[in-house]
């Protein structure tokens, strides 16, 4: 049956539970909304344990407008702090990672040390009369917190440890990031032209390995769809999991040695957990991949995508499983090029209204191709939101 | 000496109000649409120097106050500005930029104007040249444009205070720069870039004097050329600043030559610093053999054309000129050491302020009128409080 406008209207008899709304994509006050109730509140994975090797290391990023700035200190913490300067509100660090005792703003060089301290102030006896004191020119410290060698931060400052947060969604990467052993050797970011949202879909729908040639060819058709699982977890975090690959389906592929399988896993096996809201931890037997979604506005995201391997890898290794990780994940790979022309093939569809609403509707009773993790997905959106998921707007239905 | 924690970032900072500004001035649409009609519609705004419109017919269009304008010179030498849009069906008249015109005409209807904005005849008015429709066409809407040594100003507000009586003593540092009758000065260089930034932000890459600790060029050519306590920062009626006093040893850069001292201009000697802020948009400065005129025009809250002019004498012998020419680009040119480097700052500080997470700038040295004392941006800001009836440090509340 072909659809015109008035039966584009009605297509209402799934379950809320079963239908998102376009609007979740497109409207400017969801997402300022999401900005205050899930960025505001949630921990966002920020980088790996081991871009932050040495004392005095950073990374800079962005997050939800504010420029940020995590370091690991001379005690071996890393804090995160944000990158502006007390005095006339410039952007400190412009570099995307270093090394730097001291964070020295160029415009007027003032200068703050590792724990966000405010440490020197050039010609300071200017500010005597004003009352103005180093103490108070401190920077400002977000939240920050690692667990299994993953650096979180947390805008809100009375948000539960990010340990609770977490439960035990990553238990199934505690052998394999809870080694210590595990360093990222890939880091690719892009920006995206769709809603973040679309991009974290692609990480939670199971059935769309239909587009991928690689995994129809690797994936479909390995082990069963009985075997997989779906789970979700407390707070939102999702897994699916039991998937195998036979990497010599695909030409040019061949099968992975099992000597080079990460801690914990088998070399053709391959899992996904989702952390809520804009995380994915990807498992295929000899590399791991963290994807980051994060979004600059309602229609623009970055992704970032970080590969791991393990620190004491030799260079032949090391080389094998850039290959592995590159086939598949790679900015040229067959895996990821093909998400991004997904998620920004449906903000096409959603940016004017041409799509209403998509479906979530699959049953396989947690199995194969279910989209239980989506659904999950957007309970937990719908419990920080309180805006249903299917009608967020709250808008009236045309009779 | 401790880091903040990141949820107080909202609370003002413990100084006297005056003494900081909100990031709000910088972002907000609110207070963008009041400083467009209470600051930007009010004020005299530089358009151009005369050298740029020579010949009668010479034109040059701009934007001010997101207005589409253009001076041009008259047959009877007058530059007069108009709005760039026909009077009767809003088309654009003059593509951006300068030119000559021998005639205005709107490219939709052919309707042509003179000089002086006045409907002339077309071609294809033919026989009816003198009819009733044409008499009550209306002629080019024309807004106030006044001209003080050499600089051609204009201004939007119908009711404006004529333009010696806005300027007072503010350009009282450059009497004898433009009091010599003999000399007279021309426009050799012009770029315009859009910055990505709020406009006053620009702004105060001029107006704060702390910030030369940035610039290379000048930690080693000014700030110990001469003492901070010979710096006189001056404060004048409608919000307009200067500062004399500083010096400069360009030798002192390597690359750089000690400037030959007949290069001076009028009232000059080569080694002078001097810059005088016009609230809220322009500012002159000359270094000893060369001048700078700055003009910004916002966007929007968040870009910002720039335009800057350098200056010579006209008539100039060419190795002069070249001369000239090389003093103004190694600081001022686009890619001198100096000018690029501003355009970094108010940028960077845009990507704190632009989406909120900046809430605060600390405006508060005091250096007794000298040195680097903040006293210009407060002077800036005062004037500025005043004009848009808002409160810098706390925008939102009138």
């Amino acid at each position: 049956m072909v659809h015109n406008a008035g039966t584009r209207q009605t297509l209402r008899e799934m379950p809320d539970t079963h239908v998102v709304s376009g609007a979740v994509y497109t409207d400017k006050a969801i997402f300022e909304d999401e900005k205050r109730r899930v960025f505001g509140q949630c921990w966002h994975l920020a980088c790996h344990e081991s871009e932050l090797s040495e004392a005095y290391d950073y990374r800079t990023f962005d997050y939800i407008g504010t420029p940020l700035i995590a370091i690991r200190g001379g005690d071996g913490v890393v804090r995160t702090f944000m990158n502006v300067c007390s005095h006339r509100g410039a952007k400190i660090i412009q570099e995307p990672s270093g090394n730097a005792k001291r964070l020295t703003c160029f415009y007027h060089l003032w200068s703050y040390d590792d724990r966000g301290n405010c440490v020197d102030i050039p010609r300071p006896e200017a500010y005597e009369s004003s009352g103005l004191k180093k103490d108070d020119c401190g920077l400002f410290e977000v939240r920050t917190e690692t667990h299994l060698g993953l650096v979180f931060i947390n805008l809100d400052d009375k948000a539960p440890p990010v340990a609770d947060y977490i439960g035990a969604a990553l238990d199934p990467f505690a052998d394999s990031l809870g080694s210590g052993e595990l360093e990222v050797f890939h880091y690719n970011r892009a920006v995206l032209h769709a809603n973040w949202k679309a991009w974290q879909e692609t990480n939670l729908d199971l059935y769309h390995e239909w587009m991928h040639v690689l995994l129809r060819r690797t994936q479909v058709g390995e082990g069963s769809m009985d075997t997989r699982v779906v789970k979700s977890f407390e707070n939102g975090h999702t897994m699916g999991g039991g998937l195998k690959a036979s990497y010599d389906k695909y030409k040019g592929m061949a099968p992975r040695d099992p000597g080079m399988a990460l801690p914990g896993l088998g070399p053709d096996d391959f899992f996904f957990v989702d952390l809520w809201p804009n995380a994915a931890l990807l498992a295929r037997g000899t590399a791991i991949r963290i994807d980051v979604v994060t979004p600059i506005d309602e229609k623009t995201m970055l992704v970032e995508w970080r590969g791991l391997g393990l620190k004491g890898d030799s260079a032949d290794v090391r080389r094998t499983r850039m290959q592995h990780h590159n086939q598949y994940w790679g900015p040229f790979g067959r895996n990821v090029p093909e998400d991004a022309f997904a998620a920004e093939a449906c903000e096409l569809g959603f940016r004017h209204g041409a799509a209403t609403r998509q479906l979530i509707a699959r049953e396989e009773g947690g199995k194969g191709q279910d989209d239980g993790m989506l659904r999950a997905w957007y309970a937990e959106w719908a419990r920080r939101m309180d805006r249903s998921p299917a009608n967020p707007t709250n808008a009236v239905a045309p009779d | 000496m401790s880091a903040r924690r990141y949820q107080d970032r909202a609370r003002p900072p413990n100084l006297r109000s005056e003494d900081y500004v909100s990031g709000q001035v910088y972002r907000d649409d609110g207070v963008f649409r009041d400083e467009l009609d209470t600051v930007l519609g009010k004020v005299w705004h530089f358009a151009c120097h005369l050298s740029e419109v020579p010949e009668p017919g010479d034109y040059r269009t701009f934007l001010h106050a997101l207005q589409p304008l253009f001076v041009i010179r008259g047959e009877d030498e007058k530059v007069r500005c108009f709005f760039n849009s026909c009077p009767q069906c809003g088309a654009r008249l003059l593509g951006d930029g300068a030119g000559t015109a021998a005639r205005l005409r709107c490219v939709r209807h052919l309707g042509q104007f003179d000089w002086s904005g006045r409907v002339e005849a077309s071609a294809h008015s033919g026989d009816n040249a003198e009819s009733d429709v044409l008499s009550a066409a209306p002629r080019l809407r024309e807004i106030h444009a006044e001209t003080k040594n050499g600089l051609v100003f204009v201004n939007l507000d119908d009711a404006a205070q004529p333009l010696d009586a806005f300027l007072g003593q503010g350009l009282e540092i450059f009497d004898e720069v433009f009091g010599d009758d003999g000399v007279e000065y021309e426009v050799f260089h012009f770029h315009r870039a859009t910055v990505k930034a709020n406009w006053k932000a620009w702004q105060e890459t001029i107006v704060d004097l702390y910030h030369e600790f940035m610039h290379v060029v000048l930690r080693t050519t000014q700030m110990t050329a001469a003492p901070m306590s010979a710096r006189d920062l001056r404060v004048y009626p409608n919000g307009h600043l200067a500062i004399g006093g500083l010096k400069a040893d360009y030798d002192n850069y390597k690359g750089y030559s000690a400037r030959d001292e007949s290069a001076a201009f009028p009232g000059l000697t080569v080694d002078d610093a001097r810059f005088t802020p016009l609230f809220p948009d322009t500012t002159i400065i000359t270094r000893g053999t060369v001048m700078r005129i700055d003009t910004v025009t916002p966007l929007d809250p968040h870009r910002t054309i720039v335009e800057s002019r350098g200056l010579g004498i006209k008539g100039e012998p060419e190795p002069d000129r070249l001369m000239r020419m090389r003093h103004h680009n190694d600081y001022w040119g686009p890619f001198g050491r100096n000018v690029p480097e501003d355009a970094f700052a108010a940028e960077a500080c845009e990507k704190s302020f632009g989406k909120g997470a900046g809430r605060y700038q600390i405006i508060a040295r005091d250096e007794g009128g000298r040195g680097q004392d903040d006293l210009m941006l407060r002077a800036y800001y005062k004037a500025w409080s005043e004009m848009t009836g808002r409160l810098a440090h706390s925008p939102g509340n009138s």
